[in-house]
Formats: structure tokens, C-alpha cells, sequence
């Protein structure tokens, strides 16, 4: 059930964290440049960190999906660790409510705000002052691939026990 | 409501989910939202966002991606195998010396890298299989090397430091430099304990014959082997201590050390890249999201008091300020038998930390007890990550058992290192106040 849809989210996911890791190079040399700019020529730039913590960002909100999808977000497995597949997908599909409520509401309010700073054309507080809104637009395309993830989860565990279920029938 | 009942209502219901194995991430987030909505008012979800995007672009929080990066770039630059070749042609011909020189290792990574698996995941591969062909016994080949591993977070850079001093306004550099003494401290005894436990007893790690050693003109040339980690440690902490650079700006230029050894080791290949970058997306994900909870969860506990009611009810304990440290610590050991460390640091750090001022505790000092303690979880039984890290490599004579009870006497000796830092203030604060800046 859903197997069309769980796998495009998946290579999704996957194509996202592949592609956009990528980003720790620049934000890696970026800041290698503004020590040289500093020492060396005696210039610190204004801008440099402006563009960093927007890269930070992408790396965490894309790389939300890309965690979930390879189980990297970790949870306490002291008391669950031994359950059989099955009653774990029981647990997990109970507790999942909690995931699409609390990261569903965190998606809401991002979209408000996104749409907000889009039409004040909304700039960063600083010095050097770039725009931030299609920072924020990207801050909700990630919590949205996280939350898709989180649906993949969701059926497959669902499919996990109705199969199960199927067997103990037949 | 009263404030008590919402204290024990949100904190069970966090741990109550926590403990059915969903993410600890989502599980103060989502705990967060719903506290909103039932103890605040839905108007009040606005403020989480604005805490989630604050976070975001928090400029500290920038070395933890560059110095996951580093690590992980370390794991594959073929540094280790070169320091592990020069501390083999040095330390072979001792009773107990490859296990010694197991720590001695992971403590030189450990001031390279902040993560506690990088130590135990290279020394796992390289030194476990070595010293069983040598004849070492199983558990003093396993214990000393999750055990090193842990030094990884406590000697600088740290990952949960960046995080220990953001969540409490400590200065992160200032941190970082507290870790030195009481990580060498640890290293020491560690190396002690392994050299006594052979000396006296030469079959738990014998000695290489005399026929098979490295003669001095082998030894002095292996030192070749030991520049690069000494360049990058340099680089890194000794940027930070002479103020020259931000922990964040040393992240970077150590990530960029990093890749420019493993391309001298010619180890700077696309696959092995490919593999840093990735590794560094979904670690680097894994914490900032732990943050991310953690934050919108210490912003419930605060908006709605629970924070302070916590925190009035640990200093008001007739047991002195000294009893109170040691109920928190204990509660730390605890949970570290079952969280992850990031994890404890984000839902215990924002009580703890209001307490110990409030107790009159010098908070840089509080800083380093509380991420040592924190660390300490690292190796405990049952759920200690450095434990599964070296379960993960795969070793067919290795059972989680062995490792468990090959883990035990490190857990006391690192107990111990702790409790001088207790009694003895002046080695923590001592390097973070020579500091120049």
C-alpha cells in the first residue's frame, strides 16, 4: 500500500541529503576566507556570516528528512529494543501522532511566517542586511520532507502489521 | 492549575514518550507544542517558531556541522593509521603497551575531534584486531578502546560543549580549555590502570617478543607519522587559546587541516568525500534537531514556570549546596545509562544550570562537572553510544556482554577523575584563566 508514493519520498530524501551535504564545503571555506580576509589583509567582511547561519540552516532543515528516513534521529531503546518488528511498528504508529501534531504545527507556523516575510520582502537583522525570506521558504520545504518521511514511516509500519495480521489469518 | 502538577504532568509525559523509543528530538518538541496549547493558550504558538529559527542561525552553532565534518574527514585520512603505526613500533615491546598506546592515541584524537565515536570507531578497527593477534585478552583489548573513544567530547573541541555552553552562556572557548586537564587526567588513569592490571598480571597484555620490536632507527623514523595530528591540533586549540580565533572559525580551518592531510595521504578521494559529507548531514541533522526540541521544550518549562519551580525546589534541599550537586550528577548517571548525551544535555541543562548559579557554583565550573558527568553516560551500560559504536564494527567475537563487562573498571576510573575536579576546582578553571582572551 502507498509503496509508489514511500518510495519517491525516500529517493527524495535521498537525493536531497546527497545533494545538499554538499553545502558544508562552502560554508567551510567561507569561513577559512573571512579568517584570511581578517589576518592577512586586515578586511573582515560584513557579509560572510549572514550567508553561514543561512547555510547552517539548510544543512538542519534538509537534513531532517534525510535523518529520519535513515532512522539517525535517536530515541531510547532501553524499554522497546527487544519488541518483535511488528509490535515496534504498533508502538512507532502510536507515537507518530505526536511526530506529524508537534512537527505539523512547527510546518504551520513556519508557512505563516514564510508568508509574512514575503510580502514585507522581509531583510535579515544585521549589518548587511540580506533578504531572509527565501531562507524561510526553504525552512518549510524542509519541515515538509521531514514531515513526508515521517508519513513513509507511518505506512510502512501500518503495512508491517497489516501483513502480519494477514498471515495469522491464512 | 498548580505549578506542581504541571511540573509532573509535563516531565512524565515527556519521558513516558521518550521511553517507547521515539526520537528524543521530537518528543520535547512535540511535548512543547502540546504544552502550548493546554497550559499557554494556542495564541501562544507563535513564540516556537521564532525559537526554532533562532536556533537556526546561531553563529556558534556553526562549529558543530564544521567539526563533524572534521572528524569525519579525520576517520578517513589515514592520520590515524600513521599515528597508530609509529605508537605500535614505540609501545609494542611494553606489558600492556599497545593497550596504552590505544589511549594514548585516542587521546591525541581526541584534541582533534569532538565526537566520542571517531576515537572508538578508528582505534576499533586498527587496534582491537592487532592486540587480539598479539595475544591480548578479550577484555583488556575491548574496554580501553570505547573508553579512549570518550575522551573524544571531554579534551576540546566537543560537540556537546558547543551545546553545554550556548544552552548556559558560557563561554564555548572557555570550555573547550576547561576539558584539557581533567581529559588528561582521565587518559592517565587509564594508562595506569591498564599498566598496572599487566604488569602484574603479563598474560592480559603481553609484551611483543624481543626478536619482533623496532629497533630506535625504526622507532625515530615512524615519529614522521605524528606531524599531521600535532599541525592540527595546533591549529585548532591553539587558535581558540590564544584567542587568535572563535571555536566556530577553528571548526572551519581544522575541517580544511583535515582535508588538506588526507590529500598529503593521498586518502582525499570521491568516495572517501562523498562519505565525510554525507556522514556530517545526517549527524550534524541528528543534534541541531535534538536542539531544536530541546529549545522549544526549556521555553515551556520556562514560559510556564516549571523551570523555576524545579529549580527552587532542588536549592531548597536540606542537604547543602555540595548534596545537591551530587543528587544532580547522580540523576545524570542515571539517565545516562539510557539517553543519549546531546539528548541529556538538552532537557537537563536548562534546569541544572539556573540551580547550580542559584547554589553559587562558578557556572564555567558547573559547565565542565556537568558535560564530564554527561560524557561519563557515554560509556555506562546499558545504553552507552561508544559501546554500540564498537558493537557496530562488526567484530565476530565480540558480544554486547564482553563489552559491558569490559567497559566496568573505566566507569569508576573516570568517576574518580570527576570527583578530583569536584574537590579540586583549580584544575578545571586553571588553563580558562590563563587564557589571553
Amino acid at each position: 500500500m502507498g509503496s509508489r508514493f514511500c518510495q519517491i519520498i525516500n529517493n527524495l530524501n535521498d537525493w536531497v541529503g546527497k545533494i545538499f551535504g554538499w553545502l558544508i564545503i562552502p560554508l567551510m571555506l567561507l569561513v577559512v576566507f573571512d579568517v584570511i580576509l581578517r589576518y592577512i589583509f586586515n578586511r573582515p567582511t560584513i557579509w560572510v556570516w549572514d550567508i553561514n547561519v543561512q547555510l547552517l540552516g539548510t544543512l538542519v532543515v534538509l537534513g531532517g528528512g534525510y535523518a529520519l528516513r535513515h532512522g539517525a534521529h535517536i530515541g531510547v531503546d532501553a524499554l522497546v529494543g527487544h519488541l518483535s518488528p511488528p509490535k515496534r511498528a504498533m508502538v512507532d504508529l502510536i507515537t507518530s501522532f505526536f511526530f506529524f501534531f508537534g512537527v505539523g504545527v512547527l510546518m504551520w507556523k513556519a508557512t505563516m511566517d514564510a508568508i509574512f516575510s514575503v510580502q514585507i520582502k522581509e531583510l535579515y537583522t544585521s549589518v548587511f542586511a540580506p533578504p531572509i525570506y527565501p531562507f524561510k521558504i526553504l525552512m518549510v520545504l524542509g519541515i515538509l520532507l521531514l514531515f513526508l518521511q515521517g508519513v513513509v514511516k507511518f505506512i510502512q509500519d501500518l503495512n508491517l502489521i497489516l501483513k502480519k495480521e494477514s498471515k495469522n489469518r491464512q | 492549575m498548580t505549578i506542581g502538577s504541571i511540573t509532573i504532568i509535563i516531565w512524565s509525559f515527556l519521558f513516558l514518550l521518550m521511553m517507547t523509543g521515539f526520537p528524543v528530538a521530537f518528543s520535547m518538541l512535540s511535548i512543547a507544542v502540546v504544552g502550548y496549547i493546554v497550559f499557554v493558550g494556542p495564541q501562544a504558538l507563535y513564540t516556537i517558531f521564532p525559537i526554532v529559527f533562532r536556533n537556526l542561525t546561531t553563529d556558534i552553532y556553526i562549529a558543530i556541522p564544521l567539526f563533524i565534518f572534521m572528524a569525519a574527514v579525520f576517520q578517513v585520512s589515514g592520520v590515524g593509521d600513521r599515528l597508530y603505526e609509529t605508537m605500535y613500533k614505540w609501545m609494542a615491546g611494553l606489558r600492556g603497551g599497545l593497550a596504552i598506546g590505544t589511549v594514548a592515541i585516542c587521546t591525541v584524537v581526541a584534541a582533534i575531534t569532538g565526537l566520542g565515536g571517531t576515537g572508538t570507531v578508528t582505534m576499533g578497527l586498527l587496534a582491537y584486531p592487532e592486540m587480539r593477534k598479539r595475544g591480548y585478552e578479550k577484555r583488556m583489548a575491548i574496554g580501553c578502546i570505547p573508553a579512549g573513544g570518550a575522551l573524544g567530547p571531554l579534551i576540546p573541541p566537543s560537540i556537546p560543549m558547543i551545546l553545554v555552553g550556548n544552552l548556559s552562556s558560557v563561554s564555548v572557548g572557555k570550555l573547550f580549555m576547561a576539558g584539557i586537564l581533567p581529559g588528561l587526567i582521565c587518559s592517565l588513569f587509564f594508562m595506569l590502570y591498564i599498566a598496572i592490571r599487566c604488569f602484574l598480571n603479563p598474560d592480559l597484555g603481553p609484551p611483543l617478543p624481543r626478536e619482533e620490536r623496532a629497533n630506535w632507527k625504526e622507532k625515530f623514523i615512524s615519529l614522521r607519522g605524528v606531524w599531521a595530528p600535532i599541525l592540527l591540533i595546533l591549529l585548532v586549540l591553539g587558535g581558540i587559546y590564544s584567542g587568535a580565533c572563535t571555536p566556530t572559525e577553528a571548526g572551519g580551518i581544522g575541517a580544511a587541516g583535515a582535508l588538506i592531510c588526507a590529500a598529503i595521504y593521498r586518502n582525499l578521494n570521491r568516495e572517501n568525500l562523498r562519505w565525510a559529507v554525507i556522514t556530517t548531514m545526517r549527524v550534524n541533522a541528528m543534534v541541531m534537531w535534538l536542539v531544536i526540541g530541546g529549545a522549544s521544550f526549556s521555553s515551556l518549562c520556562g514560559i510556564t514556570g516549571v523551570t523555576n519551580f524545579v529549580r527552587d525546589i532542588l536549592v531548597g534541599l536540606p542537604v547543602g549546596p555540595m548534596g545537591v550537586l551530587l543528587i544532580m550528577l547522580l540523576i545524570l548517571f542515571i539517565m545516562g545509562m539510557f539517553i543519549e548525551n546531546a539528548s541529556i544535555i538538552m532537557i537537563c541543562l536548562p534546569i541544572m544550570m539556573p540551580t547550580a548559579l542559584a547554589l553559587g557554583f562558578d557556572p564555567l565550573w558547573f559547565g565542565l562537572i556537568f558535560t564530564m558527568m554527561v560524557i561519563i553516560g557515554m560509556i555506562t551500560p546499558v545504553f552507552g553510544y561508544n559501546l554500540f559504536y564498537f558493537k557496530g564494527l562488526g567484530h565476530a567475537d565480540v558480544s554486547m556482554m564482553d563489552i559491558y563487562i569490559a567497559i566496568l573498571p573505566y566507569i569508576p576510573l573516570m568517576l574518580a577523575a570527576l570527583a578530583l575536579c569536584i574537590i579540586f576546582p583549580e584544575i578545571v578553571l586553571w588553563i580558562p584563566n590563563t587564557m589571553i582572551k
